[in-house]
């Protein structure tokens, strides 16, 4: 079975349709690129897999690890190995990273199953994680993402996803707005928890970030659809080309 | 008894519904047996009371704040003497203790102070600290050199009701110099045995380059007569003065937490007056009560001075929190610094007006306020109106008033990191309401406060 199975997804935003008809099989272990223009409903497909309310499915179905993803709370999604970069981390005042991760690792073992993590484990695997994605340990006291410049937050982003071991992570353009140097601190911590047990679906407008994050698979979405999958050729393809050669392709198959 | 059910119409129309719990005080008095230094004062008050009534909707300054259910109930007036269970008293103590704040202890039941349950050990030389009462009958005391000397009974009906009656409360004098080197905790306990109307009225001087720490604790002891057992507690209805006089380059915190129960009304005024380069700070914590209203007016005098206002109220129910705070710059070159914060679910209602004046003579005065509301029920209210008057032309003032509920955004993102709705709730909240906590000087307070937050928070 795999992990993420996307079949004939229709969805719309306030009677808008975005996504139209939509498949993509992501099996354990597989990292997943998907391109596309502005306005192709990229960033629509990681809200809706997260499940952002005002995204509304019309038609078609998600199943992921065997569950109808439709009729999961965001949270319930999360605890079960789903994890959403965001394209932009909102900031959080006068929430401190450390107690908001705390309730986040300890909801998603309670969720498994397991015992909450003891303070001194939980400050070890931070201070941990942390130096995955070089950022500073003092962040941890403070607000989540307040004052943050852009790549830190990036960085937080991964930094976060460490922390609470997704199965499938969705990166919503998480190379955007990186200067070089940040960029490759990010694909790093991306690469260091690549493993067969996790999967990626890397969500980017650019092919710079796989260079750096080899995927396995490419994937070009047009106007809601996926309208060719290849390996990652495809991408330096795209990134020759551009994408205007594809607008009038027809839907292929996921 | 008051009959208020047809009496409120502001004016002399409702002195005569007053007349007789009026009537009632006096003989009070008279059975002291103790001259009344203040005689003078009081009748003045009363004549002030009698003729400006218990305000209403009608004017402007109540215009949201309906007292009418609130003054409803049958009060019998507190005079001083209290039937509650030692055990009762002690649990309601306990309730109100703060762990690590090692201050020195006053209780007041029922608006008047408990000598035996107080605990005063080691207080440093050139500080009084006791009954109000007491000091004022002793000879040579200095409540005479302050007393009533700040609050405006002559507008203030409620100002001028609490002076006419009897007086009890906290006097706290801190002599020249003297830093006080722990707080001064005030746990006011209600006795919830019977309707009581309870009238508190305390006098804080703080002499110049002195110290002082104040924090307040409002409780409820027992349950309500033929209700044993059951936690309910009859109606109260408190009405309190507080006059605060901070000397030159003196310092002082002042704290109150309301947290009487849901069947606790009441209204007060905090006076605060400063002498230049002082520093003084109020903060209300307002928990589980019922119709309550809380006025602060902070006037700094002197030039150099810093004021600091802040407050917070969780209203759940049908509760009622009514905020008013005044802060008139008279003297140049001062700071103040106002931050007011309300969460409000269920059909609950907050209110907050505050007032800047910033007088011609007041010029380079930096003036903050901020005002924030959260509200969580569609039956919930919240209204909130910052009013600056500013007649002096060099002066920074500035202020922030918003109503909102929670951003959803924030929302998605700590529930897609895997906390429940109710988890990402509390701790947006939490972040929310712990802005006002920062400004208490405390830990160990904080922490409290922290605590108590938590609970209030669903």
């Amino acid at each position: 079975m795999s992990l993420l199975e996307i079949t004939n997804l229709h969805a719309q935003v306030e009677d808008h349709p975005i996504l139209k008809g939509l498949s993509l099989t992501v099996n354990a272990g597989e990292v997943h690129a998907i391109m596309g223009p502005n306005g192709s409903g990229k960033s629509t497909l990681a809200s809706v897999l997260a499940g952002r309310e005002d995204y509304e499915i019309t038609e078609g179905t998600i199943s992921f690890d065997g569950h109808d993803l439709a009729e999961m709370a965001p949270e319930e999604r999360a605890r079960e190995g789903l994890f959403l970069a965001f394209q932009y981390p909102i900031e959080l005042p006068g929430v401190s990273t450390h107690q908001f991760l705390r309730t986040a690792v300890n909801a998603v073992r309670e969720h498994r199953g397991e015992a909450p993590m003891s303070v001194v484990d939980f400050l070890k695997r931070m201070r941990e994680k942390a130096a995955f994605v070089n950022l500073d340990p003092a962040l941890m006291n403070r607000s989540v993402n307040e004052g943050f410049s852009g790549g830190e937050k990036k960085r937080a982003e991964i930094f976060q996803m460490a922390m609470l071991d997704p199965r499938l992570a969705i990166l919503d353009e998480t190379d955007s707005g990186l200067d070089i140097d940040a960029l490759r601190v990010v694909s790093d911590g991306i690469n260091k928890l690549r493993s067969p047990e996790r999967s990626f679906v890397l969500i980017t407008h650019y092919q710079r970030l796989l260079t750096y994050v080899q995927p396995d698979f490419v994937h070009v979405l047009v106007n809601g659809q996926i309208v060719r999958s290849g390996g990652p050729e495809l991408a330096l393809e795209l990134e020759e080309r551009g994408y205007d050669w594809l607008l009038d392709e027809p839907a292929v198959a996921g | 008894m008051i009959d208020l059910e047809k009496a409120p119409t502001a004016g002399p129309a409702a002195v005569g519904r007053f007349h007789q719990a009026l009537t009632e005080l006096d003989a009070a008095f008279e059975g002291d047996g103790a001259p009344d230094p203040f005689a003078d004062l009081r009748r003045t008050a009363r004549g002030h009371f009698e003729r400006l009534g218990v305000p209403t909707r009608r004017h402007e300054a109540w215009k949201y704040t309906d007292l009418r259910s609130a003054l409803a109930p049958d009060y019998v007036f507190a005079t001083g003497t209290s039937d509650l269970s030692a055990d009762d008293l002690d649990a309601a103590v306990a309730s109100a203790t703060v762990d690590g704040l090692g201050a020195y202890r006053i209780v007041v039941v029922d608006g008047a102070v408990q000598p035996d349950q107080s605990d005063l050990a080691g207080l440093p030389d050139g500080v009084d600290a006791g009954s109000l009462r007491e000091a004022s009958l002793a000879s040579g005391s200095a409540v005479a050199d302050y007393f009533g000397k700040y609050a405006d009974v002559e507008q203030s009906a409620f100002a001028a009701l609490n002076t006419a009656f009897r007086l009890d409360g906290l006097f706290l004098h801190v002599r020249k110099g003297v830093e006080l080197d722990r707080p001064v905790h005030v746990i006011h306990v209600l006795t919830a045995a019977q309707p009581t109307f309870v009238q508190t009225r305390h006098l804080v001087v703080v002499e110049a380059n002195a110290s002082a720490e104040i924090v307040e604790t409002f409780v409820t002891a027992g349950t309500a007569d033929g209700l044993a057992g059951s936690g309910v507690s009859a109606a109260t209805f408190r009405n309190d003065l507080t006059e605060i006089v901070v000397g030159r380059g003196a310092r002082m915190e002042h704290v109150r937490i309301q947290d009487e129960g849901p069947a606790a009304n009441g209204v007060s005024l905090v006076q605060i007056y400063q002498e230049a380069d002082s520093q003084a700070t109020t903060l209300t914590f307002t928990f589980a009560t019922a119709t309550v209203r809380n006025h602060s007016v902070v006037v700094p005098a002197g030039p150099g001075c810093t004021s600091t206002i802040g407050g917070l109220y969780v209203c759940h129910g049908t509760q009622h929190v009514d905020t008013h705070t005044l802060v008139d710059h008279v003297a140049p070159g001062c700071v103040s610094n106002e931050r007011f914060k309300g969460i409000v679910y269920d059909q609950s209602v907050g209110v907050f007006n505050g007032k800047v004046f910033v007088r011609r003579e007041a010029q380079q005065t930096n003036a903050y306020q901020q005002s924030q509301g959260v509200v969580l029920s569609p039956d919930a209210k919240h209204f909130s109106k910052p009013e600056l008057e500013i007649y002096a032309d060099d002066v920074k003032c500035s202020h922030g008033s918003t109503t909102g509920a929670i951003d959803p955004e924030a929302l998605f993102y700590l529930r897609a990191r895997g906390l429940s709705e109710s988890q990402a709730r509390s701790l947006l909240l939490y972040a929310f309401a712990h802005d006002v906590v920062e400004m208490v000087a405390s830990e160990p307070l904080r922490d409290h406060l922290d605590a108590r937050i938590a609970e209030r928070l669903t």
